[in-house]
């Protein structure tokens, strides 16, 4: 469930990354200290964005940072990162300046909590108030409200 | 009506973003009442399933172009239905 993966220690607003890679670290600090991900999780998704190139970033100003399913994921999870100045990734969809991170223990189990965040993000009053969030609590109250 | 339809979306690992772009794309058929199979592969597993249509990034379509004999359709933004149903409707068409 949504309301299980994504707590408000998963999020984190206004944060300064220097590019894409940097970003992609600070998205994934949560998922680190909270103990859900192995560090070599973090490579594994910036390794997927050298090779395969930016498909991540599958609309415009959103990243969906993710590596392979496996046992460098210790438990199924999900982090949202806002920064205050975006990032390019030299995709169509740049610049990004909302990060998700996401871990799969698994294939398939996921597919409702991904679908709760599509169907969150497709709203761009969403989008504009993840962007001037200032208060975790209150993107967690609109994240799981919907 | 489409018979047989088969629609693939494909992602760098098939655990997210076209597990995203495959609900995109459903509900687009849904909204024209368009029946088709949708389904959704890796890079890896995508190119060896036998389909008619692929959806997919623009960074991995010149890579499924060179593997396989589907139609490729590229989409910028996987939450979009309109650009699945802009890009895809001709071809969609074809099946139906």
């Amino acid at each position: 469930m949504l309301e299980d993966i994504l707590s408000n220690n998963m999020i984190e607003l206004n944060i300064k990354a220097c590019d894409w890679e940097d970003a992609i670290h600070k998205a994934s600090l949560p998922l680190l200290l909270h103990n859900k991900i192995e560090v070599g999780y973090i490579d594994n998704m910036i390794d997927t964005v050298k090779e395969l190139g930016p498909y991540i970033v599958i609309m415009p100003g959103i990243a969906f940072a993710h590596g392979r399913p496996g046992n460098l994921v210790k438990e199924t999870c999900m982090s949202l990162v806002t920064l205050t100045e975006p990032v390019l990734f030299n995709s169509d969809n740049d610049p990004v300046d909302i990060i998700i991170a996401f871990g799969a223990k698994d294939s398939d189990k996921h597919l409702d909590i991904l679908e709760r965040i599509a169907m969150f993000l497709v709203e761009k009053s969403n989008v504009n108030f993840l962007r001037n969030a200032c208060n975790k609590e209150d993107v967690y109250q609109r994240l799981i409200g919907n | 009506m489409a018979k047989g339809l088969k629609i693939l979306a494909v992602c760098g690992f098939g655990i997210g973003t076209s597990l995203i772009l495959r609900m995109t794309i459903e509900k687009a058929l849904k909204s024209k009442d368009i029946k088709a199979e949708v389904i959704n592969a890796d890079i890896t597993t995508g190119p060896s399933i036998d389909c008619n249509i692929v959806f997919t990034s623009k960074e991995l379509a010149p890579l499924l172009r060179e593997k396989m004999s589907a139609h490729i359709i590229e989409i910028n933004n996987f939450m979009s239905k309109e650009e699945v149903l802009d890009k895809g409707w001709d071809i969609i068409n074809e099946y139906c």
